[in-house]
């Protein structure tokens, strides 16, 4: 027997949500399992492959059956590591008073599974406002990390960037974001509505700032339709394990998908977790989503990064329609069409060449 | 008390005596005089408004300010902690050169050159070392003694040494000097035995039965690291050998009769008359197996011979096992701070245990006890995660990572259900009892399973004892 194994990854995510009873309860060859599990270590779903594995609902023999729990032991390992690099570095940000919020992995982990061995993260993830992305660049540079690209032009960051990429030592990756995403949508988010409300979150000792879970329920809706273009599976459960849990809440998710004209990304994004998680929404739920009215520019823009042209020069000159004010775009265009900045390195210039391209072309 | 010292004298604490916090105590430490003083409360508050030249004076009334109570009452705690403190030599006024530290107890300092015969390079706590004689009969003699620190690589220092009869035989405490002179890691006057992953010091002044006891640990089955002196570095507090030959006096040797046919390996060379030295390799050939590891300190004992005596252990709390390992130390002029912090961590993280006896041999597993006994937890004391432990819960067990743990760990089985018992404080009995019941099986024999993962756990600090 030969097994979809793409369709069976999905058939281990979605056990995290549904009760399934159609995965194989044969073993798999040894080369099918080998495959398998490096497709569930690119997807981080180590927790979903040893839990489907130990209840039975997948069918192991007793060496796959180890090397499943040493894999989910071994994610978690990475997760405790990272998760002392978060209390080092809020720590050095404690110290300076620059405020953060913690993003993603950690937050989701901690605050909306009721075990946070069943969330797989690999790096980590802060929200800072504007006015401290550079002391936290600073800081984070101080303390050893290298910046993954440099801004196109002084100022870029602040003002419409999605925010840094640090890597420190050999292992960790910090994100820094301004926004929640690249792009129009990420351009279109009115940061003091993302900062205003928060959640707490335990590690150690240590209380952290989250987002509130209707904030973090729309940053899981953008990682999951506009991180990449192939399926993940984790933001997808993200959406899962984040969905508004009271009428109170999914008032704010329509208020904010609407105010950041991100109808269409909540609505492709509940709809991926039901086509591929098999999940099933609350009826209020699906009877609020039905306000969402996603618009032709909202489809524009979710073409730029998903559709068949899309790139990072189509991406980011989309985003000029999601700027208000003449003068702005005028220096958004300006920076990312003209660098000056010479440390930007090739993947700012290519950037820039590509834009280019795309213009001259219209 | 009542001492008196003149109110207006400029006072100001020494500063090369280095201050550490000891499990809540303020112990002061002066590298000049080797002498550590542990001060009350008041005297630690009094200590740390003294680092600026004050008066005794002003200081009361900076004291009487902040605590908002008047001088007078004050004022006698006050001078007394003073004159105290210029009794014990402790405040700047001349006496003691603030220097004089930093040349501290001298290590071996002999003409350095290369002429004559040279000696093999031995190796010396992080020391390489080899030595220039006049003469091959005293290289010979050298390399014998020193044959399982040989190393094959180059010396970082070549030292002559007066190859006369007499002074030949000053030369194994010669050699263990050189075990003093690192920078780089605390070096603890002691043996050390080696379980596992796991090194048992055995520490104490001379004479003390080191060598006897390490010697019986040896003969039990476990690794041999010294009987004089171990390296061990900051934070992790992985354990640096030092695997000389064992110095065994001729008075131990009826306890070993496994090494009679050794009885007369004495170099004449060096003193044959009083004690033997054992290279290991020939008796126990795995006895050093464990230096491809990096073990780390996981149990102190401090040990007492007297004649006769049944044994007896008794664990010492954190302060006063940190008194006794300042004691023990050779160089802590030359690792300062770093050193003391060592210190301190063994004394918070590692049992130590006191252990009076009378005969080694029969020392020797209850020594091996303590290793497994509980983590030298008592059955009554309540146990508790520490807080800033991490943790996860995965089919396998537990992973956790403590704070400054550079490696997760992982508890399976029994342990991983103590751990989340341990969620809140419980006593040992109470965790026992508890498993026994859930496993359907006899108390004794989860007591065996669980008392070598709590012994772990808290050499890790991965568990808090509540007081």
């Amino acid at each position: 027997v030969t097994h979809d194994l793409r369709g069976l990854v999905s058939g281990i995510a979605s056990t995290e949500v549904v009760t399934r009873d159609d995965l194989p309860h044969e073993p798999l060859t040894d080369d099918e399992w080998a495959r398998l599990v490096a497709l569930v270590r690119i997807q981080r779903l180590e927790p979903q492959l040893s839990s489907a594995v130990v209840s039975g609902a997948l069918g192991a023999t007793s060496p796959q059956r180890s090397e499943a729990e040493r894999l989910h032991a071994s994610a978690m390992a990475r997760c405790l590591l990272l998760d002392r690099s978060l209390l080092h570095v809020a720590d050095r940000l404690d110290e300076v008073d620059i405020p953060f919020v913690v993003l993603k992995g950690p937050a989701v982990a901690h605050l909306d599974h009721p075990d946070p061995a069943r969330r797989s993260y690999g790096d980590l993830d802060l929200l800072i406002a504007p006015t401290h992305l550079e002391a936290t660049g600073e800081l984070l540079g101080a303390i050893g990390g290298t910046r993954a690209y440099m801004e196109p032009r002084a100022g870029y960051d602040r003002r419409f960037g999605k925010g840094m990429a640090f890597r420190i030592g050999g292992d960790l990756e910090i994100d820094v974001h301004r926004t929640l995403t690249l792009g129009p949508f990420g351009l279109a988010i009115d940061l003091d509505q993302l900062d205003a409300h928060h959640d707490t979150l335990v590690i150690g000792r240590r209380r952290l700032r989250a987002l509130d879970r209707p904030r973090r329920f729309l940053h899981a809706c953008y990682h999951a339709v506009l991180g990449r273009a192939d399926v993940r599976f984790v933001p997808l459960l993200d959406v899962v394990r984040c969905a508004p849990a009271s009428e109170s809440e999914l008032q704010v998710v329509i208020s904010l998908s609407k105010a950041w004209r991100a109808d269409v990304v909540v609505e492709t994004a509940v709809e991926a977790a039901v086509a591929r998680l098999g999940w099933l929404p609350s009826a209020s739920m699906v009877a609020a989503l039905d306000e969402l009215r996603p618009t032709a520019q909202q489809r524009r823009w979710l073409d730029a990064y998903r559709g068949p042209r899309r790139s990072s020069a189509r991406l980011t000159l989309s985003g000029v329609t999601a700027i208000d004010g003449w003068r702005d775009r005028v220096d958004y265009l300006r920076a990312i069409l003209w660098p000056s900045n010479r440390g930007g390195g090739d993947a700012v210039r290519r950037l820039a060449r590509g834009a280019r391209a795309l213009t001259d072309r219209r | 008390v009542g001492q008196s010292f003149p109110p207006d004298k400029p006072i100001s604490a020494r500063s090369d005596v280095l201050g550490i916090w000891v499990d809540g105590v303020h112990v002061l430490y002066d590298p000049t005089r080797e002498r550590a003083h542990v001060l009350n409360p008041t005297a630690a508050t009094i200590w740390g408004m003294i680092d600026q030249p004050v008066t005794a004076s002003s200081l009361t009334n900076q004291l009487a300010q902040e605590l908002s109570i008047k001088p007078e009452v004050l004022r006698a705690d006050v001078t007394s902690a003073v004159s105290t403190f210029a009794s014990l030599g402790l405040l700047e006024d001349g006496a003691v050169s603030r220097h004089a530290n930093a040349v501290g107890r001298a290590g071996p300092e002999p003409p350095i050159g290369s002429s004559g015969v040279r000696t093999a390079t031995f190796s010396v706590i992080d020391q390489l070392v080899a030595f220039a004689v006049r003469d091959r009969e005293a290289a010979e003699a050298i390399n014998w003694l020193g044959a399982p620190l040989v190393t094959d690589a180059s010396p970082t220092t070549v030292h002559a040494v007066d190859s006369s009869g007499a002074s030949l035989r000053l030369f194994p405490t010669m050699l263990n000097r050189f075990a003093t002179l690192t920078d780089r890691m605390v070096v603890l006057h002691a043996g050390a035995v080696v379980a596992g992953e796991t090194v048992i010091a055995i520490a104490g002044a001379p004479n003390a039965g080191k060598s006897t006891l390490v010697t019986a640990l040896v003969a039990a089955g476990l690794g041999y690291a010294s009987d004089e002196a171990i390296g061990i570095t900051t934070g992790e507090l992985r354990v640096v050998g030092y695997p000389k030959r064992i110095t065994l006096e001729l008075g131990s040797w009826p306890l070993f009769p496994e090494l009679a046919e050794d009885a007369g390996a004495a170099h004449q060379a060096f003193d044959p008359s009083r004690v033997r030295w054992i290279d290991v390799r020939s008796h126990w050939p795995d006895a050093l197996a464990w230096q491809h590891s990096r073990p780390r300190l996981g149990l102190v004992v401090v040990p007492r011979y007297e004649p006769g005596a049944a044994v007896r252990v008794e664990r010492l709390e954190p302060v006063a096992a940190f008194t006794e390992l300042l004691g023990c130390a050779f160089n802590l002029p030359r690792v300062g701070l770093d050193g003391l912090e060592t210190l301190r961590d063994i004394a918070e993280q590692v049992p130590v245990h006191r252990l009076t006896h009378g005969d080694a041999r029969l020392a020797a597993p209850k020594v091996v006890n303590l290793l497994s006994g509980g983590g030298g937890a008592t059955g009554h004391e309540r146990l508790r995660r520490r807080p800033d432990v991490l943790s996860r819960r995965v089919a396998s067990g537990v992973v956790l990572l403590t704070n400054e743990a550079t490696d997760v760990f992982e508890v399976t089985g029994p342990g991983a259900d103590m751990w989340e018992l341990l969620a809140r404080a419980v006593t040992f009995d109470e965790l026992v009892a508890r498993l026994a019941e859930d496993y359907e099986t006899s108390p004794t024999v989860v007591r065996r399973d669980l008392e070598p993962v709590l012994t772990e756990l808290r050499r890790l600090d991965a568990i808090e004892v509540l007081k």
